[in-house]
């Protein structure tokens, strides 16, 4: 397994807007490995992260 | 009458520079100072890769040649034997470095970060997915944490490999070119655009949400920093200007004339405590000796074409320059010192010299800028150690400046030493 993590925290003052577009890329993100990886957790820490579980590349 | 013998001060800042000489070539200013010889020239150390590749050394010696122009990856033993051991299914590398704290070699194409083993040459073409896919993946290791340029990103491998892709993130218009760690801060150099001539600088502890210190930089990108040994010079624009970090700011340092620079991963490096920037054909010297400023001084020329990255395992230098691999030969390079404009009529050229070794010294000269003419009456002195120009210099008219150009022909691995040129006007 491989562990892929998403930053959520703004940079700077927190800023709501900053955060939803951080969520927002996160998520576009996970979309693309789907693509070419397999995904086998998500777990989101609000006001943080997104944790994700890729499996091992054969 | 101008005696030209502070070769340690390098190459002047100007024509018009009279502490400094106006241009060097293959010239070794550093092995005793106070003179200077011709460098050891480069020499081909195999002739694959034959792509333009970047390169990093294991902990063993080994290096990795990673082509930027498809996925192959060669490896060199520290026997100097080279041998094709992957090809990457995700195409041609950007970058790649070796991370102590991970004991592994990272590589990137545009979209995937790749991790290596070199031990038993295992490769994970496909360990991690970038955001943006940028042509600049710079890296440095920070703090235990290998961090990764991505466009506005800066991406991190943790001592774990937890991959972050966005551990931060900068201004969207910027895109990070060049990393450094700064005394376990991380320095980020960027660029906006080919046609924008401002970029930016920042300072992050890598534990903040958010950098600390940033400074404008008025030129097209930082292209590489420099490791130098007390300070951290960047290579901006593309004039080849230098300029060095304060702590919190950028501010300009010295131009190598006449050349143009651009943004290359590897383009700089160190050898044997001794800075080195890659410009074009040429490898240039950033670096003192003894003193208080830095020189630089045009040290190395591949032996054909334009140089991809520089590393060094060992003592070795090893260069790609997209046909082959250079190191460091045994046999001295053809060196040339040029001096700064004289001003006056110049009536004789006498340069002493410590020892021949078996080679000659030749001199042309420039007047009035009419481009340089070899001086066929440039001749040995033996019995007082010195070449002398006896008839003075050809050019027929009025002279109002000149300058006086040394080619020091070495014998095989032996050199002339020179002391000076000391130009004599009426």
């Amino acid at each position: 397994m491989r562990n892929v993590i998403w930053n959520l925290i703004p940079g700077g003052k927190p800023d709501q807007e900053e955060y939803q577009e951080k969520l927002r890329a996160g998520l576009e993100y996970i979309e693309r490995l789907r693509q070419d990886e397999t995904v086998l957790s998500v777990e989101i820490e609000e006001g943080k992260e997104i944790r994700i579980t890729l499996a091992d590349v054969i | 009458m101008p005696v030209y013998n502070a070769f340690f001060h390098g190459e002047g800042r100007s024509q018009y520079d009279q502490n400094g000489f106006d241009t060097t070539s293959n010239l070794d200013v550093h092995s005793q100072l106070g003179t200077s010889q011709a460098q050891l020239a480069l020499a081909v150390d195999s002739s694959t890769p034959n792509e333009p590749s970047v390169q990093a050394t294991a902990a063993d010696g080994t290096v990795y040649f990673f082509s930027t122009s498809t996925g192959k990856t060669w490896k060199r033993t520290t026997g100097g034997t080279y041998s094709l051991v992957n090809t990457n299914a995700n195409g041609a590398h950007v970058n790649a470095f070796f991370s102590p704290t991970l004991n592994k070699i990272l590589y990137a194409t545009t979209t995937k970060l790749g991790h290596l083993v070199a031990a038993t040459d295992t490769f994970s073409d496909s360990f991690a997915t970038f955001t943006n896919g940028s042509s600049y993946h710079p890296m440095a290791e920070v703090n235990l944490t290998v961090e990764i340029g991505d466009g506005k990103y800066v991406a991190s491998v943790s001592a774990s490999l937890t991959f972050s892709a966005n551990a931060l993130d900068i201004p969207a218009q910027y895109s990070v070119t060049a990393l450094k760690n700064e005394r376990n801060w991380l320095l980020i150099g960027t660029v906006i655009g080919a046609n924008v001539s401002q970029c930016e600088a920042f300072l992050w502890d890598t534990f903040s949400s958010s950098w600390t210190e940033q400074d404008t930089i008025y030129e097209i990108g930082v292209n590489c920093f420099i490791e130098a040994d007390s300070f951290t010079y960047a290579q901006c624009g593309t004039e080849g200007n230098i300029y060095y970090w304060t702590g919190n700011r950028m501010p300009f340092f010295y131009q190598i004339r006449n050349v143009t620079t651009s943004h290359g991963h590897q383009k700089s490096g160190v050898l044997n405590g001794k800075p080195l920037l890659a410009i074009g054909t040429d490898i240039y010297s950033v670096y003192k000796r003894q003193g208080e400023i830095d020189i630089v001084v045009h040290e190395y020329t591949t032996t054909t074409g334009s140089v991809v990255s520089i590393g060094v395992t060992g003592t070795q230098l090893l260069v790609s320059n997209g046909s082959n691999v250079n190191k460091i030969g045994t046999n001295r390079s053809t060196a040339t010192a040029t001096t700064p404009r004289t001003d006056g009529a110049v009536k004789t050229v006498i340069v002493p010299y410590e020892s021949l070794n078996g080679g000659t010294l030749s001199l042309e000269t420039s007047v009035n800028d009419s481009g340089f003419v070899l001086e066929s009456g440039f001749i040995n002195d033996a019995t007082n150690s010195r070449y002398i120009l006896q008839r003075g210099v050809s050019y027929a008219g009025k002279i109002n400046h000149s300058k006086s150009r040394i080619t020091i022909t070495p014998s095989g691995a032996n050199s002339p030493v020179i002391q000076g040129i000391n130009v004599v006007t009426e």
